[in-house]
């Protein structure tokens, strides 16, 4: 890995890598921290929002990651993806959040084989630029916005971490503490929840949006 | 699953995350590389143990060497510490002579050498805890 700190001021911080930036950060550049904090407010908003399901709760407890992770920065290994300790970080903050008000979380039990399933593979192929299928997709993603809700704290987190923020599953196990059997179990189960919920919306194979044939 | 909307915060989060998180951040020091801390830290152990098992080593080496030497001298001391006390020398005397021989010692090549190691050390520890510090402070 390249030293960012022997670039040259010109270069611009947004072509850095994360884990560039964070050294880069730890060397006391007061722009890469305030880039730091850019490219992964939103992020980690989203993750911990769809956690404890609170706006403004969610803002504290994200404020609260962000100084715990520029408290450890100095301990931040660099060969380590940057996202997945900082996600680690919020994941941590917003679950101990939850365990203060009691929230019930999920008993890891590894009893499925964490195949493979799309939530969406029912549906009829939405892929297209009419706008019927622009309008069936935003349909869709409204029912699986609210359906990523109902499920649970560990399924949120997992679905969020894998399909928001395109970890894979390795990745999600070093985030959330899990092992990589029961991530695969929790994603398996929050899909086929999922899909449940689209039917019960009247979402199925059978469905024909306008414009479909 | 892409199309399914992210959670955002407010408008105004950005700039108080930015606002409550500056105190926080890491300042740029003059010499934050690994390897000067290391230095300095093996600088202040290493002239810590050397002034702390320098009397030792010396005490040992005179034993092993010279035993007769060192237990005559020993004993001289405690014979010449009590002589005094006998004739009647007051401690500020007994303080003072030991003092004189004290500084005598310090004048010596070898007493120089380790003023000089006591000194260093105790400028390594100080620069050492100066820049331990204020991370310290900031994790308050």
């Amino acid at each position: 890995m390249s030293d960012p700190s022997q670039r040259g001021p010109r270069q611009s911080l947004d072509t850095l890598s994360d884990a560039d930036l964070a050294v880069a950060a730890r060397t006391g550049s007061g722009d890469a921290c305030t880039a730091l904090v850019q490219r992964f407010e939103r992020p980690v908003y989203n993750l911990v929002a769809r956690l404890v399901q609170d706006p403004a709760l969610a803002e504290d407890l994200t404020q609260d990651a962000f100084l715990k992770m520029f408290r450890g920065l100095a301990q931040y290994d660099a060969s380590l993806r940057f996202s997945s300790w900082l996600f680690r970080i919020a994941h941590n903050t917003a679950i101990d959040q939850l365990r203060q008000r009691r929230v019930l979380l999920a008993t890891p039990r590894v009893d499925e084989d964490g195949e493979e399933m799309d939530p969406l593979a029912g549906l009829p192929d939405l892929r297209g630029d009419s706008p019927e299928q622009a309008a069936a997709r935003r349909q869709v993603a409204a029912v699986l916005d609210r359906a990523i809700d109902t499920l649970r704290p560990e399924y949120r987190a997992v679905v969020v971490l894998r399909h928001h923020e395109d970890l894979d599953y390795e990745e999600i196990a070093e985030v959330t503490g899990l092992p990589l059997g029961t991530v695969k179990t929790y994603l398996h189960r929050a899909r086929r929840e999922l899909a449940a919920r689209l039917r019960e919306a009247g979402l199925g194979p059978e469905t024909r949006f306008s414009g479909q044939p | 699953m892409a199309e399914v909307p992210r959670r955002g915060p407010s408008a105004a989060f950005s700039a108080r995350l930015l606002e409550s998180t500056r105190v926080h951040w890491p300042q740029a020091r003059a010499h934050t590389s690994l390897q000067a801390e290391m230095a300095v830290t093996f600088g202040v152990v290493a002239g810590a143990a050397a002034l702390t098992l320098t009397p030792v080593l010396v005490v040992a080496a005179l034993f092993v060497f010279d035993t007769g030497a060192a237990v005559e001298g020993v004993a001289r001391g405690f014979v010449w510490l009590v002589g005094w006390l006998t004739a009647g020398a007051s401690l500020w005397e007994v303080l003072g002579r030991a003092g004189r021989i004290a500084a005598t010692a310090m004048a010596s090549p070898a007493g120089t050498m380790v003023l000089i190691g006591g000194i260093l050390t105790a400028w390594l520890a100080l620069a050492g805890l100066s820049r331990v510090m204020p991370m310290e402070q900031g994790d308050v």
